[in-house]
């Protein structure tokens, strides 16, 4: 059992024209490697803010983030965008395929970032997606767009996968499918998945789930 | 109100773009601004000029017989004629005309600046470039001839409004040439060689012809009834066309020229910027057909939403042009100084010309609202539920495309992806960037254009050319060449005939490939021309000319073309060539670097190579510096275009890039895959530009070389070549650089 994130009291402030708004108040946190993490809270929690901040892609304000035993702060540019590169895919709500790249080479856009990839036809296959593989994100429905995007960050073998509401507009059916994926890439690859959601759906596939309230971060109680 | 906040909100968005525009509009309207206006008043000036001071429209070289009939003919045909007098002596390398100045002159009326003309012996006047280089104030004394004169004015003579003293030296030297004006009495006591021609001015209005056209058999074929007197049989004249035309005619080929090359900026530039508000403008409406529809939705009118689009280019049209005119009004003063700065021609007071203001605003609101107007209403006019959905922006076509580049690697088949999405954009890259490698081989061709002149032309090893009065038959030292030259008319220009020896030290006569082709005289119709002569007259190796020398007119073979290119010159034997005129082992010119001539009393005048080579660098500088200009001007055009578009293209791309900042894409890789499809363009751009400049270049030159003493030899280097292409990538990839820089500062795209 590796631990792959450590958070302590890690805490964001985000300024805007004098106002000062707390986001993430000292947070502290382990996330272990190969668990499925949902995050789930009210809206303007700060569970975005807390992926992006786990993601490398926004900065903390005060408090530690250590990475693979590593203090994030400490590490080059350049290594941070390795480690992002090597280790991280992203599934977004909105999907956000490319609208002039076919579904094959959305996937491509996803793996050519790193040496050692998965084979494009497998996870075409694996994902379901063969016979659509020429087509148009406009030509797909929401639920295949979503596995054209899944496809895509797994397609360079991530370490973790941050889903930022993977599953938010999509209908029940579809949720179902792209969550069996979901558990599917974990179980077979090991790989971590934080999901963010407002879902009840999801917190049944994860392994742990945290609850967040005005930028705490706590144990999910459902019944509260 | 909501509409003008809507467009501060976009001009805020964006400012480079903006920026960009307005700044195009600006110089465009500047500069065809500043360049008409300063040739308006300028062209005003110099026909003023022409009509006050009565300056001849045709010069007559003098001979006895001739002043009879043009008594006769005057009166007849409405022209008054003039005898002109002038010496020309040269002193310590500064060459003088001297003209006598009397108050009743008619024809060719000097032009007083300053102080007053002279009326005393040792007075006289002259130019006041002169002076100021010579640091010589009213007042002060001058020394010419050994005599001593008080300099009492500053004063042009009108018919030299380029001072071309010489054919030999065709470029005016302000601290070199000077023009005097003595009384009359002064002027006989100066020894110099002397010039007598006759100056002809019509009453009625002559077509100012940039030269009089005289055909073969000696009719004059342009010009209105009056002329054709010069016509008649038996009158021996020779017209002083080529000199004429460039001492008073030069300045109106400038004029056109300048004019074309300000209609051309201001419409490329302003083609330019419309292409950048289509573009911008496309770009906005991908991003607002959703707003589009909804306003429409809701009930707003499709003219309304029509006219917020158009206050954006209104505004930069209302910016841009009014700054232009300003621009171009205030610049306009210095521009005729640089007009005028080789001419003597009194400087005129500026004043504004609203014409131009109009065209200022017209032209630029008529190119940008055109493209404009198509644009937004091809979206206006969609249907509101085809508005709300999401773009569809494949078109059938290209996805057989996609299949069939998908045999190749991912990245090189994203870019091909995206050029052939962004076709407009590389098409406007590709025509400027072609336009830009036609300016750097211009500049690249004519950098050396006028050293390589000097080097075919003054190869020889002779410093000094000294012109005898008349034809002189004493041989003085076997080691110089004694050369007999002779003018006559052929097309009615003056070409003149050198006769040489095909034994000589310094006249060897040397074709393209520098072979010696002297020998080739020997035959006896041989001639030899020069490159001027044969690109002037097109003419080529073996043809037979029809010429004039010495009274008979004969058929004369051309054997061979030499690389000299300044004057229009033919060679034939000095033998055959006095044969002609009933003399023998006469000459009137001698090649030497013996300096002990100058002593002689038959001698009329003595250049130096090195003065005429001085001359020619003197030109060679300014030369540069107006390529330099130009190349500056230029690429900083293509510099700004770059950064527009692919400023466009981060822009349009934003997400995509995001995205791929997101997924681990280094800046460099996504500057490679998204921003680096243009470089073949370029290149392709480039090599094309390089023929179609050189066959330009040839036409132009070939243009010249009728209106001009000279002709040049175009060469273009591989290593030249190079230069221009490295100048290319400089610029690209500094653009490069900069959007780089854009977005490496962009935000992350979020979860969302
Ligand atoms: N760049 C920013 N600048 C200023 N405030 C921000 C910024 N990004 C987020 N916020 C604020 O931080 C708070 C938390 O935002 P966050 O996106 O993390 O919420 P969330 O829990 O993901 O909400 P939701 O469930 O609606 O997505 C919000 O109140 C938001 O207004
Ligand atoms: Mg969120």
């Amino acid at each position: 059992m590796t631990l792959l994130y450590k958070l302590e009291n890690v805490s964001k402030i985000y300024s805007q024209r004098k106002v000062k708004k707390l986001v993430l108040n000292q947070i502290n946190l382990a996330i272990e490697k190969g668990k499925i993490i949902a995050i789930v809270g009210p809206s303007g929690s700060g569970k975005s803010t807390l992926l992006n901040i786990l993601a490398g892609i926004e900065t903390i304000s005060c408090g530690y983030l250590y990475f693979q035993n590593q203090l994030w702060n400490q590490l080059s540019l350049k290594k941070q965008l390795q480690y992002r590169r090597n280790y991280m895919g992203f599934v977004f709500q909105n999907y956000n395929l490319i609208p002039n790249l076919t579904v094959k080479e959305n996937i491509e856009l996803g793996a050519n970032v790193v040496k050692k990839r998965i084979s494009i036809a497998y996870l075409l296959k694996e994902m379901d997606l063969e016979i659509h593989k020429n087509k148009y994100p406009y030509q797909l429905s929401g639920g295949e767009q979503q596995r054209v995007s899944i496809a895509r960050a797994c397609a360079k073998n991530p370490l973790i996968l941050f889903c930022d509401e993977p599953t938010g507009s999509l209908d029940g059916e579809n949720e179902k499918r792209v969550l069996d994926l979901l558990k599917k890439i974990n179980q077979k690859r090991g790989t971590t998945i934080l999901i963010v959601t407002h879902s009840i759906f999801v917190t049944s596939i994860a392994d742990i789930v945290f609850q967040m309230e005005n930028g705490k971060i706590g144990e999910y109680s459902p019944f509260r | 109100m909501m509409l003008l906040l809507n467009v501060l909100k976009e001009i805020k968005e964006k400012k480079l773009q903006t920026i960009i525009i307005i700044l195009f509009l600006f110089l465009s309207t500047g500069i065809y601004t500043s360049i008409n206006l300063a040739l308006d008043v300028l062209e005003n000036q110099y026909y003023q000029y022409l009509k006050k001071q009565n300056v001849e429209d045709i010069s007559v070289g003098f001979s006895s017989s001739i002043e009879k009939t043009l008594k006769r003919l005057s009166s007849q045909n409405h022209f008054d004629y003039e005898v002109k007098l002038s010496k020309e002596i040269k002193e310590k390398n500064y060459y003088y005309k001297i003209l006598p100045y009397q108050k009743n002159i008619r024809i060719n009326k000097p032009y007083l600046l300053k102080g007053r003309f002279p009326q005393h012996k040792d007075e006289m006047t002259m130019l006041p470039q002169f002076a100021r280089k010579h640091g010589i104030q009213l007042g002060d004394l001058y020394s010419i001839d050994k005599k001593e004169y008080k300099v009492v004015g500053f004063a042009y003579a009108s018919d030299y409004i380029y001072p071309l003293f010489h054919l030999a030296l065709p470029f005016y030297e302000e601290e070199k040439e000077n023009i005097i004006y003595v009384t009359p009495w002064e002027y006989q006591m100066i020894k110099g060689e002397e010039e007598i021609s006759y100056s002809i001015d019509y009453q009625e209005k002559v077509p100012r012809a940039f030269a009089v056209k005289i055909n073969d058999k000696g009719e004059i074929e342009e010009g209105e009834g009056s002329l054709k007197i010069f016509s008649l049989k038996g009158i021996p004249f020779t017209l002083n066309t080529l000199e004429r035309m460039t001492r008073i005619g030069k300045l109106q080929l400038e004029f056109a020229t300048n004019r074309l090359l300000a209609s051309f900026l201001l419409f490329l530039l302003l083609f330019l910027s419309s292409c950048f508000l289509f573009m911008a403008t496309k770009h906005q409406l991908q991003r607002e057909r959703r707003q589009i529809g909804i306003l429409k939705a809701l009930g707003y009118s499709s003219s309304f939403i029509l006219i917020s689009y158009f206050v954006y280019p209104i505004l930069c049209v209302g910016i841009g042009g009014i700054l232009g005119y300003y621009f171009g009004t205030f610049l306009s003063p210095f521009l005729i100084k640089i007009f005028v700065g080789s001419y003597l021609l009194p400087l005129p007071s500026t004043f504004h010309n609203l014409v131009y203001l109009k065209i200022c605003l017209f032209f630029p609101f008529v190119f940008l609202s055109f493209s404009q107007f198509f644009l937004t209403l091809f979206v206006i006019h969609k249907k509101v539920i085809f508005l709300l959905q999401p773009e569809k922006h494949i078109k059938k076509t290209f996805s057989y495309l996609h299949r069939f580049f998908s045999i190749f690697p991912f990245s090189f088949r994203f870019r091909i992806i995206f050029t052939i999405r962004s076709l407009g954009k590389i098409g406007l890259i590709s025509i400027f960037s072609f336009l830009s490698s036609l300016f750097i081989i211009f500049i690249l061709v004519g950098i050396d254009l006028f050293d390589i002149l000097l080097k075919q032309t003054f190869s020889a090893s002779y410093q000094n050319i000294v012109y005898f009065n008349q034809i002189e038959t004493k041989r003085y030292s076997s080691r110089d060449d004694y050369i007999l030259s002779l003018d006559t008319t052929f097309h009615g220009n003056t070409i003149t005939v050198l006769g040489i020896d095909v034994i000589n030290h310094y006249s060897r006569l040397k074709d393209d490939k520098n072979k010696d082709i002297t020998e080739k005289l020997e035959e006896k119709n041989s001639i030899i021309i020069n490159r001027l002569i044969k690109q002037k007259y097109s003419l080529k190796q073996g043809d037979f000319l029809s010429l004039t020398i010495g009274g008979e007119k004969k058929y004369y073979h051309i054997v061979g073309i030499t690389k000299d290119m300044v004057g229009s010159y033919i060679y034939r034997k000095r033998e055959y060539v006095n044969e002609d005129i009933n003399l023998v082992g006469g000459y009137n010119q001698i090649r030497t670097n013996d300096n002990s001539y100058d002593r002689l009393n038959s001698i009329s005048q003595t250049y130096h190579i090195c003065d005429i080579k001085t001359n020619f660098k003197k030109e060679i500088d300014r030369f540069r510096l107006f390529l330099s200009f130009i190349m500056i001007c230029f690429f900083s055009l293509f510099f700004f275009l770059l950064l527009f578009i692919t400023n466009i293209i981060v822009e349009e791309n934003k997400k995509l890039i995001c995205l791929m900042k997101v997924f681990g894409y280094s800046d460099k890789k996504i500057e490679k895959m998204v921003l680096r499809i243009y470089i073949p363009f370029l290149l392709i751009s480039y090599f094309l530009a390089i023929p179609c400049m050189i066959f330009l270049i040839k036409k132009g030159l070939h243009f010249l070389a009728q209106k001009m003493n000279f002709s040049f030899l175009i060469t273009l280097s591989w290593q030249k070549i190079l230069i221009g292409l490295l100048l290319i990538f400089i610029i690209y990839f500094s653009v490069l650089f900069l959007s780089k820089k854009i977005f490496s500062n962009m935000i992350l795209l979020k979860g969302e």
